[in-house]
């Protein structure tokens, strides 16, 4: 998504992207970034939880032109699921991996 | 259109460094060691100094500004065609106004089962939406645009897939894009 951002930007849009993956994002340098501690799949909130949306995605927006170029910044939203603690050590291991259709894992 | 910016134009630099959260997940070390057999996934890397982020600076107020919406979550209509496995760069365009329940998820590079359940946990059309009813976004520019991330192949992106969402976000008139990977 950082190259589609970087492209658009290029052309006179002003962008903003959302990223869980900090070390993916600090990679591909986006313009704009702004960093969930969800795990992926996650970028703009909880199931079920449309006031949250809401929320983070206002965060995002309004913290969007204090952002310097290429700056990620985190945004105070943290994942406290019921039974989630310590999802950051299962995060994308063997025990968790996605699957494909024939159930080999991919790659994100 | 006329003389249309190139990708990766490179203006002035005043990159900010950024220190990564301590608990921040090692995605791509831990991409690399679970799929060590395979032919390792090449994440694209810009040097902050030689290729700095493309810059355009936000100039009108998010009031008055049209927001467009880019995901990569792999959403698409339930009367569109699913993505396919690899290197799938088509993407789909939902009209603004579809409700969650019409949408699906495919998606081989994470675990979908909570996109499935709320489409809003990775395609936030309907906070968007919320927040032009408040009047904190003037309106959303649209359709939608989604695809399905996890693309191998960085030069179809950059060759086929950004310049083609670079031109519809552009035919958008939006003021300022929401990008939203998964």
């Amino acid at each position: 998504m950082g190259l589609i951002a970087r492209c658009i930007e290029a052309a006179g849009i002003p962008t903003v992207s959302m990223t869980s993956a900090w070390d993916v994002t600090a990679a591909v340098r986006p313009p704009r970034s702004l960093y969930v501690h969800h795990p992926l799949g996650h970028q703009t909130g909880r199931p079920g939880d449309l006031p949250g949306q809401i929320a983070l995605v206002r965060a995002a927006l309004e913290a969007a032109p204090s952002l310097a170029r290429g700056e990620i910044r985190a945004l105070p939203f943290r994942w406290d699921a019921p039974g989630a603690e310590g999802w950051e050590a299962r995060a994308y291991t063997a025990a968790e991996a996605p699957t494909g259709p024939d159930g080999k894992p991919v790659r994100g | 259109m006329g003389v249309r910016p190139r990708c990766y134009t490179v203006r002035m630099t005043g990159q900010e460094p950024s220190a990564a959260p301590h608990d921040a997940v090692p995605y791509i070390e831990r991409t690399r060691r679970l799929y060590s057999t395979q032919a390792p996934y090449r994440w694209v890397h810009h040097d902050p100094e030689a290729e700095p982020s493309p810059w355009t600076p936000i100039r009108r107020p998010l009031a008055d500004s049209r927001v467009a919406l880019v995901a990569s979550g792999g959403v698409h209509l339930a009367s569109q065609e699913p993505f396919h496995f690899r290197n799938d760069v088509s993407h789909r365009e939902i009209p603004l106004e579809t409700e969650n329940a019409e949408l699906r998820v495919t998606h081989f590079g994470y675990d979908v089962r909570d996109a499935r359940l709320d489409p809003g946990c990775v395609f936030p059309l309907a906070a968007l939406r919320a927040l032009a009813a408040e009047g904190a976004i003037a309106g959303l520019a649209g359709p939608a645009l989604s695809f399905m991330g996890g693309i191998y192949s960085a030069r179809l992106v950059r060759d086929e897939l950004a310049p083609r969402l670079r031109d519809l976000v552009l035919r958008q008139r939006a003021d300022l894009a929401y990008l939203v990977p998964a």
